[in-house]
């Protein structure tokens, strides 16, 4: 099953029937239940993980014992469960075709657990009940591939949802986008089209073939990525949540900082505001603290080397466009509308190209194939 | 979309382009529906 499969569609209907038609107490709890019932027909570990760690973590924090042990055993204990599966993956302890390899969405149910917990600690969260936390995690439009999406803003749609023709109609056109996304854009245009033009144009020219490899590998990621998230997005419209977006044109991005304030929002969010803004503000270095949170960011994705080297990179990259920003204040500003105009290409151009060689270094099934691509492509100069 | 239209184009027309559009987005998903894309790790089933 994935969310290609035609049998998703029936699941997605049943949602959608249970979000409206049940008596309006019972509407929000109902999408749990079926989100509890697909969890356990189909990956019951990640049922079992999720629902333990609920129960756990809601209950830990309000036994009313001292809040900073609280807050650091249950960040603690999340944190390891995380950890310890993407390890698994790594390190091959399973085989990699197993199914159930990573529990289904534990990434993003963890630091959605992990928000929630640091937003208690700081006496954010508005009166709710154990059912609503439940429902929060328990939710399956962004079950699969998120948005991580935050607990005020759900329980703020939780209670004032009412069917609205006009977000309905707008989910679907979501939905459909999304497909077109993932289908047509990413499936053909970029690994067929895109895939067979790159290897016409590059066979003799190992930097050429890398560089177009790369860009390929980018844009699919883009596309199926925002893709899914217009369906999460799309199906949660439908059912009465407007939920945070998740991409917002990244591949226009004027800077790296920019950049990734436009590609997978909710992630670098969440990243700023758990891992950013608690490590600047103990270090008092925003350097150690951008550079922590980027390297939280990719070993998010996995807990491997390569995945480190990346963060670093992009946390690197980052770091040096602050201080370039510090030392750009001494030139004069830029009034001509074409001499901007331009520099924002160049710019553009300049990020685009920073992100595509980052994404070498996690395309790749390992670190030494990394090493040889680069070596391959700057073969010419030695 | 179909308010980006109705900025354009008369009512009639904005009807005909959106079933249009809607109908063209729809035959590309039909067209090129399959289960085997190209693999993104990100989906954790």
């Amino acid at each position: 099953m994935t969310l290609l499969s035609s049998g998703i569609f029936i699941w997605f209907i049943v949602l959608i029937a249970l979000a409206w038609l049940l008596p309006k107490k019972w509407q929000v709890p109902g999408v749990s239940v079926l989100t509890a019932v697909f969890m356990g027909f189909y990956v019951p570990l990640s049922f079992f993980i999720l629902f333990g760690t609920t129960v756990i973590t809601y209950y830990l924090i309000k036994s009313g014992r001292k809040k900073t042990s609280v807050m650091l055993t249950t960040v603690s204990l999340i944190s390891a469960i995380l950890v310890f599966y993407k390890i698994q993956g790594n390190i091959g302890w399973f085989q990699i075709s197993t199914e159930h390899l990573i529990p289904l969405g534990l990434s993003y149910y963890s630091f959605r657990q992990i928000h929630y917990i640091f937003e208690n600690y700081k006496n954010k969260l508005p009166p709710h009940s154990f059912l609503d936390y439940l429902c929060y995690l328990f939710f399956l439009p962004t079950l699969f591939i998120g948005p991580i999406h935050r607990f005020p803003n759900f329980l703020r749609y939780a209670k004032r949802r009412r069917w609205d023709p006009v977000l309905a109609s707008k989910g679907l056109e979501r939905i459909l986008y999304g497909y077109v996304k993932i289908l047509f854009i990413a499936n053909f245009l970029v690994n067929e089209l895109f895939l067979s033009f790159a290897k016409e144009v590059s066979s003799g020219h190992p930097f050429l073939n890398e560089y177009l490899d790369a860009t390929r590998y980018g844009l699919n990621l883009y596309f199926q990525f925002s893709g899914y998230s217009d369906v999460a997005i799309g199906l949660s419209l439908i059912i009465g949540f407007k939920i945070i977006e998740n991409f917002n044109y990244p591949f226009l991005a004027v800077n790296i900082s920019d950049f990734w304030k436009r590609w997978h929002a909710s992630l670098s969010d969440w990243c700023r505001d758990y891992v950013y803004y608690p490590v600047a503000s103990a270090t008092r270095r925003p350097q150690v603290a951008i550079v922590s949170s980027m390297l939280i960011l990719g070993l998010w994705h996995a807990v491997s080397f390569q995945y480190v080297c990346w963060g670093l990179y992009h946390g690197l990259g980052i770091a040096c466009w602050h201080n370039f920003q510090k030392i750009k204040i001494v030139f004069p500003d830029i009034t001509n509308k074409w001499i901007k105009g331009f520099s924002n290409i160049l710019s553009n151009f300049i990020t685009m190209n920073f992100v595509i060689i980052g994404f070498i270094i996690t395309k790749e099934p390992d670190m030494k194939s990394v090493i040889d691509i680069v070596r391959k492509c700057f073969s010419f100069l030695i | 979309m179909y308010v980006f239209l109705l900025n354009y184009f008369s009512k009639t027309v904005a009807d005909i382009l959106i079933v249009a559009w809607y109908a063209a987005l729809m035959a590309l998903v039909y067209l090129f529906y399959t289960t085997d894309v190209a693999d993104f790790k990100y989906i954790e089933l």
